[in-house]
């Protein structure tokens, strides 16, 4: 029956509640905002703890002791004394990348405003220039977080080549004498 | 320690990719929004790596390529940027 007072913390296999922590209830977390957040780990519909990317998080001892079918939060979730740090350290990660790839977005959502804003050509030049060293670092920083090498090692390429077409159209609206206003 | 060292410095970077496009939207000439805009991504994209350098140092090989190719691409980009619209506006 679920009432107000309903425990909702996650039960190991003989029925006790693994921290004293306050569990949302199911539906508590909106489900979009799992969609919205870039961290690896995601609620599902009843509230569990569930991996987004298969395969990147490794499950600790602890998971195992526990016989949970999820690895656990990390911060704040585990008993004092125990160990949580390989857990922690990827749920920190992924909290760390939230704050600075929205940071990152946002000054690149600034260029494409300032893209529509302007009449100039050459104005729109220098955001949209901008805006591909932004991108392509974006790119880097979502793969070191992650600590994924392959997606780094694509934000190193857009890095060193996607700023040469700039140079190519500009030396073109050079030669063509496009006036700046 | 060198996570907070870290952070720190990265997001001094992202402070500086702010202050870059809190620029354009003034009635300054272009010259002047170009400087703004090349400093804040030259130096902002070169402390950012930085700062994952210094928090993540097992992946250095792909850092040193992105800081390399930020510092050589966004000195050379605002130095083109730069003389191609002061030639056209001058009409050269």
């Amino acid at each position: 029956m679920a009432c107000r007072h309903q425990d909702f913390r996650p039960k190991n296999i003989e029925g006790h509640a693994e921290s004293d922590v306050f569990h949302p209830a199911p539906g508590f977390v909106p489900s979009y905002l799992s969609y919205i957040s870039l961290s690896s780990r995601g609620r599902n519909e009843m509230g569990g703890v569930t991996e987004r990317f298969p395969g990147y998080l490794e499950y600790s001892d602890k998971d195992f002791r526990n016989n949970l079918d999820a690895p656990d939060l990390g911060a704040g979730y585990g008993r004092p004394g125990t160990n949580q740090s390989a857990s922690f350290k990827a749920n920190w990660n992924a909290r760390k990348m939230n704050w600075i790839l929205g940071i990152m977005i946002l000054s690149m959502a600034a260029m494409v405003l300032h893209f529509f804003r302007s009449e100039s050509l050459w104005e729109r030049l220098v955001a949209l220039s901008s805006m591909s060293t932004k991108a392509g670092l974006a790119i880097l920083a979502g793969g070191v977080l992650r600590g994924d090498g392959a997606v780094a090692f694509v934000g190193v390429i857009v890095l060193s080549m996607g700023n040469a077409g700039i140079i190519i159209v500009s030396y073109l609206f050079r030669r063509l004498k496009i006036e700046c206003r | 320690m060198q996570i907070i060292i870290g952070i720190s410095v990265a997001g001094l970077g992202l402070f500086f990719w702010l202050w870059g496009s809190l620029w354009l939207p003034s009635r300054k000439s272009l010259e002047c929004k170009l400087h703004a805009l090349g400093v804040a991504d030259t130096l902002g994209s070169v402390l950012i790596i930085l700062g994952f350098l210094i928090c993540y140092p097992k992946q250095w090989v792909g850092l040193l390529l992105a800081l390399g190719s930020v510092i050589f691409w966004g000195t050379f980009l605002g130095f083109v940027l730069a003389r191609d619209v002061t030639e056209s506006r001058n009409g050269l």
